[in-house]
């Protein structure tokens, strides 16, 4: 077994060794690799965490196979691919240095990344180019494109299989025209094992900034060795990831109700009013004891079917092959061939047993396989743990141009700081005037529900409301059942997350009969008094990336992670509401209802469209974008609207204490910001906040009533059917007019 | 409520190129916008989001041939139904009337997808569809309409699709009695492609027994094994050299 060193687990070590003399510096690689989509999983075992920013050139993969199948853990990714049989380079970032693509090249293979590292900006350009002659005309290229960056970037690295040595003139002549010079000295490629020769290159124009290059076997790659070069930049890396988990192991239900039972006794002859916060707080405590918390530090993705047999064999086989190299015998090529096929039927058989000895049928192993098939197909990317954003600031200065700074902020908490801030504050960011500053006359009381109700007696919306509307009878909360909110318990997902500081959903359903005894009578209590507890109307958000550039707070929506009990509670208040409403609300209204879907919106579009061509009319539909819907509906209208639909004063109350005072705060991985009032808005996550939605736009088909229109959610499309397409126009303009209002 | 201006998008039929003032910005008419994930062009064509789903379902199909080696029938049969024949599942009623070229396209990606699926080198298309129990998708296509065709005549539908789908007001019993009222067309293209004209001649097409099931679970188990031979669509005619398609 003494034999068996050398490469594979070489140059892991190497690899290692260069980590850890550099720990806070930045780690540059690059890599011919020959065909990625079989070599993916040994280069994520090298990989992890030992490089900062990788190269790999020919890649050999096209558009077919998505992005997250060669996604790492922790980095980011950037492709651009020839085909199936050469060419194609792909590059990985560390997640937490921010970086974004400035430019893909559509003749040549080459990309340009910009990346921020200590307030500094590097270009980096990726190239990889594919014939030796061809070089004049691709460093000519790369050269042109340098000149687009050479104003905003000082400082740039070129990286890329050249296919040709430092020495060549050309290379030479473009080495003083951009005045960089080459950092890699030793051979690469040895596919001509008498004649090696160096063409994997790194050029920049800053020498000075980087330290010990060399190159490296892994063992990966054909004839390449991997080329590797350090930064010298102090970066601070970020904490591992940590994942907080519960317990179970000594867990005993029995017991546990015991506990809960005891605990629960001794505060039932408070008062009810605290009640409910109170006992979810002891209840808490107990489920502490007994189910302890603890932490885990988080791997970076592994292959499930590499074995340590497999990686040994690999180990063989590169040492085997280099001994091929050196001698050039005839028998040491039939024993590398041997090992080389071996090798290769040895992870397909691997594979098969893995994938055979999946059950689909079993859970455990239906999630696993999922895991495993999913980044072969979709192009989800597992949702990015660590955001790094960039906030640019402007500084105003008298007589002079502003200057705009960017921050770059990567801190958990302080992200999260930054984004409750944002998503507390979106209605003001984006000035909405004329629905809320709807100025009246009113003599301001105690009663919030009444202020609101006579804000806005005289708006427009709930005028025609009541104009549309004849309510006989008023709509008022009925006392809940114990079954009732049972099956509410019984229906709760274990799947779904809940805040941290919830029960489990897991012992909610298996004491269920217990629980559901107390909710439904909290439940009542609360209908009585018209009070929603304050516990449930904590939301943890969580901002989920949207589009566009990551690195930029405003593509980031939230989502408001809630109490598991507080769903109880919204789908007991929204059973009863929503027969309410059914009748209520326009027909046009497609979202969130029961039997209704998107196709039967866009169906009713098309088919007028269709009829109106037919008969040689003219079509026209205007697409509408509302900005940020939900966060910034009005609380206050709101109340009033529900108001003139005939809610009594009991169940106003209830909804506005619903409504108002939500706490929110951010979590991103195990931080959290501040808490912060939210004072607009649904929460989006909830189950109430879509059919609240529903209400709140729907006298808006009140005033549309001339003309048609499609709507899902938020999606409002007027449309217009006339005889030419100036009277579309015109229709189009009026019925746009009072929407915009 | 505010609305983004420059995130609205004007669409105008036949393609007309207009400036419209709204709300005093000036927004020009485009030639196809993206609508609640369809994408919809202003000759109701539906080639571009047909052509862009087809992609979609053959990187898909390319990455099921390159594991298919390691699955065995049941895996494979799960995963094309999770990845390929589900991108054609959305809002298939809007762009069922497409080109017979697109059809092709989308019966071949059927097709491969299958053939990887059963590793079946050797059969026709017909007869892998029979392995799989299943039928072609535009067959599943006209399926679905029958469905939403019987949700019209339960009453089980939202209100606003009865505008399109109207019932036949007639005392008379008639030996071909149909349910819905036909709408009298023009032109192939907005007239007899639409739902309105093909909804209610496939209902008339579906046989009698299954019009009458009780609840919509027994109707769409039942309907699943029905093929509509004799739609009048152009996509189920035939090619007959000389004659053309027929």
């Amino acid at each position: 077994m003494s034999l068996i060193d050398e490469s594979f687990l070489d140059s892991d070590k190497n690899l290692k060794n260069i980590r850890l003399k550099n720990s806070n510096r930045l780690i540059i690689a690059q890599l011919n690799i020959n065909s990625l989509r079989n070599k993916f999983d040994f280069l994520v075992q090298i990989m992890s965490n030992n490089v900062d920013l990788l190269l790999v050139s020919e890649t050999k993969i096209d558009s077919s196979f998505p992005n997250a199948q060669f996604h790492i853990a922790g980095y980011t990714m950037y492709r651009r691919d020839r085909n199936l049989n050469g060419g194609g380079i792909l590059l990985y970032i560390k997640e937490d240095i921010p970086s974004s693509l400035l430019m893909i090249d559509d003749y040549f293979e080459a990309f340009y990344v910009e990346i921020n590292i200590r307030k500094r900006k590097w270009l980096i350009g990726c190239t990889y180019n594919p014939k030796s002659s061809l070089i004049l005309t691709h460093l000519d290229q790369i050269g042109k494109n340098l000149d687009k960056y050479v104003l905003t970037y000082s400082n740039f690295l070129l990286l890329g299989d050249l296919n040709a040595e430092p020495t060549n003139p050309t290379v030479h002549d473009f080495c003083q025209v951009y005045s960089c010079k080459n950092l890699i000295h030793e051979n690469t490629c040895f596919k001509n094992p008498q004649n090696p020769s160096c063409i994997d290159l790194m050029l920049t124009n800053m020498p000075k900034s980087f330290q010990s290059s060399l190159v490296l076997e892994t063992g990966l790659s054909d004839f390449h060795k991997m080329t590797l070069t350090v930064m010298k930049v102090f970066y601070k890396k970020q904490n591992p990831n940590i994942i907080k988990y519960r317990n179970y192991k000594n867990f005993d239900n029995n017991s546990f109700m015991i506990d809960v039972k005891d605990k629960i006794s001794q505060i039932s002859g408070e008062n009810e009013i605290s009640f409910f916060d109170s006992f979810k707080n002891k209840v808490f405590q107990v489920f502490e004891n007994h189910v302890p918390l603890k932490t885990r530090y988080v791997r970076a993705n592994q292959a499930p079917f590499i074995t340590k047999k497999i990686s040994k064999e690999i180990m063989i086989r590169t040492r085997l092959r280099n001994k091929f190299f050196k001698t050039k015998k005839e028998t040491d090529r039939e024993k590398y061939n041997k090992q080389r096929n071996y090798c290769v039927s040895l992870i397909r058989k691997e594979k098969n047993n893995y994938f055979s000895n999946i059950n689909i049928r079993d859970i455990t192993d239906n999630k696993r396989f999922w895991k495993t098939v999913k980044p072969l197909f979709t192009d989800k990317i597992p949702t990015k743990s660590k955001i790094t954003l960039i906030e640019k600031k402007v500084i105003t200065q008298d007589d002079e141009d502003d200057i705009i700074t960017e921050d770059i902020i990567s801190d958990d908490k302080t992200v999260s700081e930054v984004f409750n801030d944002f998503f507390v504050n979106i209605v003001s960011n984006l000035d909405i005037k004329s629905e809320l500053d709807f100025e009246t006359t009113f003599i301001k009381s105690n009663d919030p529900v009444a202020d609101s109700i006579r804000k806005f007696q005289t708006h427009p919306s709930i005028v025609m409301i009541n104009n549309k509307n004849y309510i006989s009878d008023l709509f008022t909360f009925n006392e809940v059942q114990f079954d009732n909110v049972l099956e509410k318990i019984e229906k709760l997902d274990k799947a779904k997350t809940s805040q941290q500081t919830d029960i489990p959903t897991k012992l909610l359903k298996q004491n269920s009969r217990y629980f559901a005894d107390i909710f439904s009578k909290n439940i009542n209590y609360c209908f009585e008094n018209s009070d929603f507890p304050t516990e449930l109307k904590l939301a943890d958000v969580i901002p989920v990336y949207k589009k566009k550039s990551k690195n930029v707070k405003d593509n980031y929506r939230p989502v408001s992670i809630l109490s598991n009990i507080s769903k109880i509670y919204e789908r007991v208040i929204y059973e009863q509401m929503q027969p309410y409403f059914e009748n209520l609300l326009s027909k046009f209204q497609c979202g969130f209802r029961k039997g209704y879907n998107a196709q039967h919106c866009l169906i009713v579009l098309i088919e007028k469209w269709k009829k109106c061509v037919d008969n040689g009319g003219a079509f026209g539909a205007l697409l509408t974008d509302l900005s940020k819907a939900f966060d910034c509906l009005s609380h206050e209208l709101l109340i009033a609207k529900l108001n003139a639909y005939g809610f009594d004063k009991k169940s106003l109350t209830l909804v506005y204490s619903y409504l108002s005072k939500r706490k929110q705060r951010v979590k991103i991985n195990n931080s959290f910001s501040s808490w912060q009032r939210l004072s607009f808005g649904v929460p989006q996550g909830s189950i109430l906040g879509p059919l609240l939605f529903n209400i709140y736009i729907c006298d808006m088909f009140y005033f549309l009533e001339n003309y048609d229109i499609a709507n899902y959610a938020d999606d409002t499309t007027p449309f217009s059917v006339k005889q030419n397409h100036d009277l579309v126009v015109e229709d189009l303009q009026n019925s746009s007019a009072i929407l915009f209002k | 409520m505010k609305i983004n201006t420059d995130k609205s998008h004007l669409i105008m039929s036949r393609n007309k190129s207009i400036v419209a003032k709204i709300d005093e910005f000036d927004i020009q008419s485009e030639n196809q916008q993206e609508l609640l994930g369809i994408v919809i062009d202003s000759n109701l064509t539906f080639e571009d989001h047909v052509s862009k789903i087809c992609k979609k379902a053959s990187q898909k199909l390319n990455a099921l041939a390159r594991v298919s080696s390691y699955m065995d029938i049941h895996k494979k049969k799960l995963l094309m139904k999770s990845f390929i024949t589900s991108q054609f599942g959305y809002c298939p009623l809007i762009w069922m009337f497409h080109s017979r070229t697109l059809n092709k396209r989308i019966n071949s990606i059927h097709e491969r997808s299958l053939r990887i699926t059963y590793s079946d080198k050797v059969s026709t298309f017909q007869e892998l569809l029979e392995k799989d129990n299943s039928v072609s998708i535009h067959q599943r296509n006209l399926q679905i309409l029958a469905t939403e065709m019987f949700k019209v005549y339960k009453n089980m539908s939202p209100e606003l699709l009865n505008d399109i789908f109207e019932p036949k007001e007639s005392c008379y019993k008639l030996r071909a009695n149909s349910f819905f009222k036909t709408r009298k067309v023009t032109s192939v293209h907005h007239g007899t492609e639409s739902l309105s004209f093909l909804g209610p001649k496939i209902w008339d097409l579906v046989p009698l027994d299954i019009k009458q099931s009780d609840n919509i679970d027994i109707f769409k188990d039942k309907i699943k094994r029905l093929s509509f031979p004799e739609c009048p669509c152009r996509l189920c005619k035939v090619f007959i050299p000389q004659l053309g398609f027929i």
